[in-house]
């Protein structure tokens, strides 16, 4: 069962859980179509590079120190301000 | 994922004993508005609210707010959390119908009506009646530098709806399983694709116009 461009870049950028037909003819094609490949690694990419944009903003943004700061302001919202820390 | 069966009379007399830190004691810790329980539910998954907020496109003195939010709802409601999902499943959706809410008061998402229907009619297009490309995918010369590449893919980013960038940030960013993502938004298996596909179609079709490389990836050095 050959799979054509638009089936593989469909695939390809749904993502998830192939079966093992559909990873046989995917893999087949990919190596068969140097078109499909270039789309493929570029979807694959997006994650890579969307991943990598928001690990950026947390650094810049987002140090210990701003995170203990809201976790403190949300515990004392809440009512869960720390008293005495119990040992489990 | 699932609880184990308690009937309910054991779970009244599971509740006063001290119960090890476990799964299923969690999540009656939690009902029972354990303060321990709570804390370690806020402490535990924190930077990861945060993390999702910023990848939904908010700033951080935005994200702060949606994520105190999501805390505050949860602990109000924590006697309704079953434990059928994980703290964190539950937090997640907190948050997501926290933001969804907020875009639609706004009125933001209505900037996308029509937009799918575009994407996918686009992306027909690429292909002649036989399946094959007939616009292929462009791959320029050189390769972008990293900074320049996450500044625009967050601009092209912004071009689609809350829910498939949600998707799209708790399956890339936070690396989590389908089924999870599914609980989170509310989506079944299929609808979860349909929403990934688009909004990676039209990324991608975002970066391209703006001629930026997206090369050297991982599918190309496996094969």
């Amino acid at each position: 069962m050959m799979m054509n461009c638009r089936e593989l870049a469909e695939i390809v950028a749904r993502g998830g859980e192939l079966s093992l037909r559909q990873r046989l003819a995917l893999r087949l094609h990919l190596r068969l179509c140097p078109p499909c490949r270039d789309y493929a690694e570029q979807i694959d990419k997006l994650g890579e590079v969307a991943c990598d944009a928001v690990e950026a903003d947390m650094s810049r943004d987002c140090c210990q120190e701003t995170v203990r700061r809201l976790e403190n302001s949300i515990l004392t919202e809440c009512g869960l301000a720390e008293e005495p820390v119990k040992k489990r | 994922m699932s609880l184990r069966n308690y009937s309910s009379s054991e779970r009244k007399f599971a509740v006063p004993s001290a119960p090890p830190p476990d799964y299923p004691d969690e999540a009656s810790r939690i009902r029972a508005r354990d303060p321990d329980a709570l804390r370690d539910a806020v402490r535990a998954n924190l930077r990861d609210l945060l993390k999702a907020a910023r990848g939904a496109g908010l700033d951080q003195q935005q994200a702060e707010e949606a994520v105190q939010e999501t805390f505050r709802t949860f602990v109000e409601t924590a006697e309704r959390f079953e434990g059928r999902s994980k703290v964190r499943t539950w937090l997640f959706g907190i948050l997501y119908r926290k933001l969804s809410e907020a875009r639609r008061a706004l009125g933001r998402e209505r900037r996308f009506e029509g937009l799918d229907e575009l994407t996918e009619e686009v992306f027909n297009q690429r292909f002649g009646a036989d399946g094959r490309w007939s616009s292929p995918p462009v791959t320029p010369a050189e390769e972008f530098e990293r900074r320049e590449l996450r500044r625009e893919i967050a601009q092209c980013l912004e071009a689609s709806p809350l829910p498939q960038r949600m998707a799209f940030v708790l399956r890339e960013v936070h690396g989590l399983e389908t089924d999870e993502i599914c609980e989170i938004l509310e989506v079944d298996r299929n609808y979860l694709g349909v929403m990934l596909y688009r909004l990676r179609i039209r990324t991608r079709d975002c970066l391209e116009s703006k001629g930026l490389g997206l090369q050297g990836s991982r599918i190309g050095e496996r094969s």
